[in-house]
């Protein structure tokens, strides 16, 4: 119980995708211009990795017994572009609301190297089925975090006279740094609760 | 270089400054910002993904005609994928340093939407040869945005230049370069010590990257701007591979619309 | 997954064709699947060997490192929560043992190897994989810090201003510090498990 609480706490503050692991960059400068798309695409892409981990688990299962593990890359990026399409027809046929919400993120999603980064690291570092659950759920949470997060930094961006060389991306990279360097000052904070 | 047509020519020049895929086009931006703590570790990801650029562009290229429509992207996918699990087991096999250093962003290289985007606008409509160039230059100008990244945080943050350089030389041959293993200020410039002098580390953490990509932006768009070209900025859905099945942008100009 | 993204779409007059537009794009697929597959797996007979005999040759080279008075290594055998293999000298006598341990660090894994002789004191110490912080947790790798684990005993302590046996941590890295640490005293607990701490 303490590791999960331990996964959890490391997905969203210390070992933060975005922040502090540099996966998912792309979504996380592109679409946090507003706070309702930073939400929706931080939904869709928890559910993604949710679900991408759900059933790469057992295919990696498969593929480590055959000896088969340096198929690994080709396979997982299959699965997920396959996995994305197919949720995305499946919600527009039978989830009108759930597909109104989320599926214009989830073309996007298939190249978000978030997704595929999730389920490399399950595998690198040995998780079993429930510890892969929550530390991908946990990844996406803190993904989802520091995307309003930002989304909230990007608006008061927007409203300040920004010198003109830093205009746009250069002032937004910067900020960004300044919220990596916030989430810094959790490390140690696992270890400190004695939870590793 | 062959002398070649003068189109030819420019598809690779193109690649390497005026459209460099990392600070004009803004693609791959996490692979430039996580592993760029070392320039050594810089040049080793740029040469990887030169390797799968060049690989993927020639095949897709050549592929072009017969991969279906509808099925091109996973096509595209599953030739870049193979290209970048080969690239990982040669790196596994001879630089296992290498290996150690890029982690988990080796793999990752199947995402970098550079690649993927070059196959989806460039080798899926032109000539072998073209195609190759283009990966070429693009290849050369992604991994020249990130020695130069590499190279500004080290020396900022660790007060090296091009450390562990040899690890890397070491797959031709044993002395290349004279040996050259990069530099550390503070045996150059022992003074550096007896002032107690740090290197600022921040610039290693992921906070310093972020500020070091952001200031590189910055100057960048000031030389463009002085050019007459515009600022580079994201959400310049040419580059996006995943342009064609998004539809992001009009679903946004939809609600400004109803608004 | 191809099947329902297209047959909706298509209407019963065009069965026919629709087949072929789903068997063809999925033939190719399929064609380039199997095609890249057989490279890979090629490729990896190739470089698969190459791999497994660096790796051989690193622990073996390790452990001449950090058990540098022993001549042979018997085969790794697994416990819990390390590896370890008996080192034996030139007559054939145990010499002490070698652990393979490993503890979380900053960014991830770090995998050490420690030598401790038959008297438990720690004759070497080799950092077998490691990827954490350049400048800061990187430094774990330095003479300087892993030479205060040579000849220690026992379980170590950490800490900060560092006195008698302590190990003093690295400024900047006490995770680092501390994963270094958890390894090593995992080796030294292994050593009493199978010495039951009688020291010869």
């Amino acid at each position: 119980m303490k590791f999960y609480f331990a996964l959890l706490l490391m997905g969203l503050l210390t070992q933060n995708f975005i922040l502090a692991k540099f996966l998912g960059i792309c979504p996380f400068l592109g679409v946090s211009k507003k706070l309702n798309t930073a939400a929706g695409m931080s939904a869709a892409v928890i559910f993604v990795m949710c679900l991408a981990t759900a059933v790469c688990y057992p295919i990696n299962l498969f593929l480590e017994s055959h000896d088969l593990a340096y198929l690994q890359t080709i396979v997982f990026i299959l699965v997920i572009a396959a996995l994305v399409q197919f949720l995305e027809t499946v919600m527009k046929k039978y989830m009108k609301p759930l597909y109104r919400a989320l599926g214009i993120y989830l073309p996007l999603i298939t190249t978000n190297c978030a997704v595929l980064g999730v389920v490399i690291l399950n595998v690198d570092n040995g998780y079993n089925f429930p510890q892969s659950m929550v530390n991908s759920f946990a990844a996406g949470l803190g993904f989802g975090l520091a995307m309003i997060l930002f989304a909230g930094v990007r608006g008061r961006i927007e409203n300040n006279d920004i010198p003109k060389f830093m205009e746009g991306l250069p002032i937004t990279l910067v900020a960004a740094a300044l919220v990596s360097l916030s989430f810094l000052g959790f490390t140690g904070i696992i270890e400190g609760m004695g939870l590793m | 270089m062959n002398k070649r047509k003068k189109p030819l020519y420019q598809e690779f020049t193109k690649g390497i400054i005026k459209q460099n895929p990392v600070l004009r086009l803004v693609l791959g931006t996490c692979a430039t910002l996580a592993i760029t703590t070392s320039f050594v570790n810089g040049l080793g990801m740029g040469l990887a993904v030169i390797v799968v650029l060049v690989c993927s562009n020639v095949v897709i290229s050549l592929l072009r005609k017969a991969i279906p429509n509808k099925v091109r992207i996973p096509a595209y996918i599953i030739v870049i994928a193979s290209f970048v699990t080969i690239v990982q087991m040669i790196v596994k096999a001879y630089i296992p340093v290498l290996d150690q250093a890029l982690g988990i962003f080796l793999p990752l290289i199947v995402v970098n939407c550079i690649i993927l985007g070059r196959a989806e606008a460039f080798a899926g409509k032109n000539s072998v040869i073209a195609s190759a160039l283009d990966g070429l230059g693009m290849g050369i100008g992604f991994t020249a945005a990130l020695c130069t990244m590499g190279l500004l945080r080290e020396l900022v943050g660790a007060g090296t230049i091009m450390s562990g350089l040899q690890s890397l030389l070491s797959i031709f041959g044993d002395h290349v370069l004279g040996g050259f293993d990069g530099i550390d200020l503070y045996e150059v410039f022992p003074a550096l010590e007896k002032l107690s002098f740090e290197p600022i580390t921040l610039f290693l953490l992921p906070s310093g990257g972020f500020f070091t990509f952001g200031i590189l932006m910055a100057i960048t768009n000031r030389i463009a701007e002085g050019k007459g070209e515009k600022k580079a900025e994201l959400h310049d859905c040419g580059s996006c591979p995943m342009a064609a099945s998004c539809r992001m942008k009009p679903e946004e100009e939809k609600k400004e619309e109803s608004a | 997954m191809k099947k329902t993204t297209k047959t909706p779409s298509v209407g019963k007059e065009k069965k026919e064709s629709a087949a072929k537009a789903i068997l063809l794009p999925a033939l190719a697929l399929l064609l380039i699947a199997g095609v890249s597959s057989f490279l890979l797996a090629y490729v990896n007979s190739v470089t698969a060997p190459v791999v497994a005999a660096r790796e051989k040759e690193a622990t073996a080279s390790s452990m001449a490192a950090v058990m540098p008075q022993a001549s042979a290594f018997s085969d790794e055998k697994t416990a819990d929560g390390y590896t370890y293999s008996e080192a034996t000298n030139d007559a054939g006598e145990s010499v002490g043992y070698v652990f393979t341990t490993a503890a979380t660090g900053y960014g991830g894994e770090i995998s050490v190897m420690t030598g401790i002789d038959q008297d438990g004191l720690i004759t070497g110490i080799q950092i077998l994989s490691i990827n954490e912080t350049p400048g800061l947790g990187m430094k774990a790798q330095d003479e300087s810090f892993l030479s205060q684990f040579l000849g220690k005993s026992g379980q170590l302590t950490l800490s900060k201003t560092a006195s008698g046996d302590e190990i003093q941590a690295l400024t900047g890295a006490t995770i680092t510090s501390t994963a270094m640490t958890e390894a090593v005293n995992a080796a030294l607990a292994g050593w009493q498990e199978i010495t039951g701490g009688e020291q010869k």
